[in-house]
């Protein structure tokens, strides 16, 4: 029951996660009916937006995000290793 | 055995529903004005269901540590707060799976944009994601300490958190 429970709740959340965007959206319709030059300047906007992969600040900040990974993985490994030879030596 | 079977069905059916849920948001995703800014929205969604998980959350641990080291008068406060806990832990995990699907589903519908500051955030994402699985349903004592200590270090939060505010600062130019 607690199971059902759990599942009919995260159901409901799952549902109004994605049923609030579609509503919102659908209200400002008209807000942006660009079309010819408009739309080209656009999809422009959309060329030039963001830090494209493979740029020298992109790569930085991907080899930079993967190299934390490694380092925190990495010493949350030495962590348990040494607790686990302290307390083996204690023994 | 057959509230057993009662269960599933139910659960089947709630599968079955979503899936009905579900593709009106994807459809939308091959019309671009609006499909956008539903995208959009479920990244909001997504930062929201972030914040409102995490912080009280992270607040409530603090608080809890800190009345235990300063002892006695305190003491009372972190026996209320060891009531609440698993029910704010729970809302904690809730909160951050839908957050973690709707962060999911918004970076898959823009993938065509996609930019080095989106990647890493997904990345370091699905970490934290991965180590609070691994912390929540793992039996080895090894893996559960693994988790702990992945999951709550300190960097990752920093790292994430920067992420978070970077893609926004980003995708708003």
């Amino acid at each position: 029951m607690k199971l059902i429970s759990i599942v009919f709740v995260l159901f409901v959340m799952v549902s109004v996660v994605y049923i609030i965007p579609v509503a919102y959206a659908e209200e400002d319709d008209d807000e942006d009916d660009r079309e010819g030059f408009g739309e080209m300047k656009r999809e422009r906007e959309h060329q030039d937006e963001g830090i494209p992969i493979g740029t020298d600040v992109g790569n930085v900040i991907l080899y930079g995000t993967i190299a934390a990974i490694g380092v925190s993985v990495a010493y949350t490994a030495f962590k348990i290793t040494s607790s686990k030879r302290k307390s083996s030596s204690k023994s | 055995m057959t509230n057993k079977k009662t269960n599933l069905k139910f659960i089947a059916f709630l599968i079955l529903l979503s899936f009905l849920v579900i593709p009106p948001t994807l459809a939308y995703a091959d019309d671009d004005d609006e499909a956008e800014d539903i995208v959009e929205n479920l990244g909001w969604v997504a930062v929201g269901a972030g914040i409102v998980a995490n912080v009280p959350f992270i607040a409530m641990n603090k608080i809890r540590r800190y009345t235990l080291k300063t002892g006695n008068s305190t003491m009372q406060v972190a026996k209320q707060i060891r009531t609440v806990y698993k029910p704010i832990l729970n809302f904690h995990i809730m909160l951050n799976s839908i957050g973690y699907f709707a962060g999911m589903t918004h970076g898959l519908m823009l993938s065509r944009h996609l930019d080095s500051v989106s990647l890493s955030l997904a990345i370091v994402m699905s970490v934290m994601m991965v180590s609070g699985l691994l912390l929540k349903y793992t039996s080895s004592r090894n893996s559960k300490i693994f988790g702990k200590l992945l999951h709550g270090q300190f960097g990752l939060v920093i790292l994430l958190a920067s992420l978070v505010i970077l893609h926004i600062v980003v995708g708003d130019d």
